[in-house]
């Protein structure tokens, strides 16, 4: 055997760069365990029109590994920029032993180090396989309310169908909401004319909301609930004070940080108002069921 | 990933040098037991016979007929063919366990060469590989000690076939995804080393090491992207007949 071709050969098989595993899907990495792709798929999960989808593994000793970012279609396929479905992510180390898996949104379509905190999806991988769950607070889907139409913040009898708070007559807060955990805070939301009208956020249901954007002068007899009155201010194609009458009231989870899609695909109350001259109930509806959720496997 | 990069690096370096170690050892061991062996030039290889010749009253050359008449026995535990089994791992993804049996011949009087053939399977998590592979083998000798280093080097042939289990296969479905191929055959080159320990004269325990590049058949691939990287570390038991 001549020396170069023994050299040759040594140094063929001693370079770490000649010998990587392939990013398709091949037998015999797969039958060694070497898995580096993940399948993905979701039910509900809705298309982005601002920021992308995310996706993060975490590994058995701690590290995290980013498989890449994508958008959904109407089918729950993960697709790329130009709307192709993503079949296989893959990633550069093996993925065998991964232990969960996270779905972010990226407001700014870019992606990181790390992913956003504006996690919607995540689940852990026991075989290979991970269901894909909203991490809501416990309790959510007992959540239940109501809010009562009428306007405290422009004094008695005046614009009474113009607003709406989370009380009832008798001056109780209303709505039984879970507690909320380091991922979300509660957001309520009217669509009024299609155009959705963020009412502030907020944690407890019995404490006032961050915001009154719309609300009268006399905030000081704003009730001590989440609530607004859409008096002044009226965004643009609007027009206040506002007729509620066929409008949408939302109840949402939004992320903590990170968070430029509003509101979001996660409605936790929903209700809409009848034609309302002010005093009436709105009863909301539940609709934590209607989360997105989703399968990831490793293969 | 930088990290990871530095560790292979850091693996490569410790690969290339345990082979060029193994390589030096061979050569030097091989060299100091030929230069044991008593051979004598000029004035003292005629000398020897004579002396011997006074000592025992025999002249040289029916001394010479007699050796003639009967060759010293083989006392070389390595020459000859040599039968083995072995089990050990495989490291590439996760750790999967390989076992097999190998048969090999060493030539020469201190039987310093050899070829071996060796058939296995590999059971790992996601599937088998059977393979078949040879090896040109260099060693030291094993006149010269119990312990009796080697390194090798050649190429084989497997054939991998993965199975999913059914929970997978039932959410490829669902998702409408269809990994294939789930069969393929590889060619593959090797190199490697290992320990002979003689525990008898005829039966060796043997640590066996190799790194091997397995050819993919990929479409659109650089031959140098194409291959995949495999490493074993394998016990063996040694019989030679």
């Amino acid at each position: 055997m001549k020396p170069v071709f023994f050299i040759i050969l040594l140094l063929l098989l001693m370079v770490p760069g000649c010998g990587e595993t392939p990013s398709e899907f091949r037998p015999l990495p797969a039958a060694l365990g070497d898995l580096r792709g993940v399948a993905m798929g979701f039910e509900r999960l809705q298309p982005l029109d601002q920021g992308i989808y995310s996706a993060w593994l975490r590994l058995e000793k701690g590290d995290r590994v980013g498989i890449g970012t994508f958008n959904v279609n109407s089918n729950g396929q993960p697709v790329d920029q130009q709307g192709s479905v993503i079949d296989r992510f893959t990633a550069s180390e093996t993925l065998f032993s991964a232990i969960s898996i996270l779905i972010a949104i990226e407001p700014t379509g870019v992606i990181g180090d790390a992913p956003s905190d504006a996690v919607i999806l995540q689940g852990p991988f026991i075989d290979g396989i991970a269901t894909l769950v909203v991490p809501f607070p416990a309790g959510i889907q007992q959540a239940s309310g109501s809010y009562r139409v009428f306007t405290p913040t422009d004094g008695p009898n005046t614009n009474e169908g113009s607003g709406v708070w989370a009380i009832n007559a008798n001056g109780q807060p209303t709505m039984t909401l879970a507690d909320i955990n380091n991922l979300y805070m509660f957001e309520h939301f009217m669509v009024i004319n299609g155009i959705p009208v963020t009412m502030g956020r907020f944690r407890t249901t019995d404490t006032r909301d961050l915001r009154d954007p719309w609300s009268g002068p006399l905030t000081d007899a704003a009730p001590e609930v989440p609530g607004e009155d859409f008096l002044a201010n009226a965004p643009a194609g609007l027009t206040f004070p506002a007729d509620l009458s066929g409008s949408q009231l939302l109840v949402t989870l939004e992320a903590l940080y990170g968070d430029l899609v509003e509101p979001s695909q996660l409605v936790v109350l929903e209700g809409t108002l009848p034609e309302v001259v002010g005093g009436e109930i709105i009863q909301l509806t539940n609709q934590t069921a209607n989360f997105p959720t989703g399968t990831a496997v490793i293969y | 990933m930088r990290a990871h990069r530095h560790s292979s690096s850091a693996i490569t370096r410790i690969h290339l040098t345990a082979v060029l170690s193994a390589l030096a050892l061979s050569f030097f061991t091989v060299t100091k037991a030929e230069a044991l062996t008593p051979t004598m030039t000029g004035f003292a290889r005629i000398s020897v016979p004579l002396i011997a010749h006074l000592e025992t009253g025999t002249s040289p050359k029916q001394q010479q007929e007699g050796e003639r008449r009967e060759p010293p026995p083989v006392n070389d535990p390595a020459s000859g063919p040599v039968l083995s089994a072995f089990g050990g791992s495989v490291f590439s993804g996760k750790s999967a366990f390989q076992t097999g049996g190998a048969i090999a011949y060493f030539f020469g009087p201190k039987a310093s060469v050899g070829l071996e053939a060796e058939a296995s399977m590999t059971f790992g998590p996601g599937g088998r590989i059977a393979q078949v592979m040879g090896s040109f083998i260099v060693q030291t000798g094993a006149r010269t000690s119990k312990f009796v280093p080697y390194i090798a080097l050649g190429g084989g042939f497997l054939q991998a076939s993965t199975k999913f289990p059914d929970a997978k296969t039932a959410i490829f479905e669902e998702l409408g995804i269809n990994p294939e191929p789930t069969r393929e055959s590889a060619p593959f080159i090797q190199i490697g080393g290992g320990l002979r320990f003689y525990i008898k004269r005829n039966l060796a325990a043997r640590a066996d090491v190799r790194v091997a590049r397995a050819k993919l058949d990929l479409d659109g691939v650089k031959l140098i992207d194409s291959l995949f990287r495999m490493r074993r570390v394998v016990g063996m038991l040694s019989w030679e007949f």
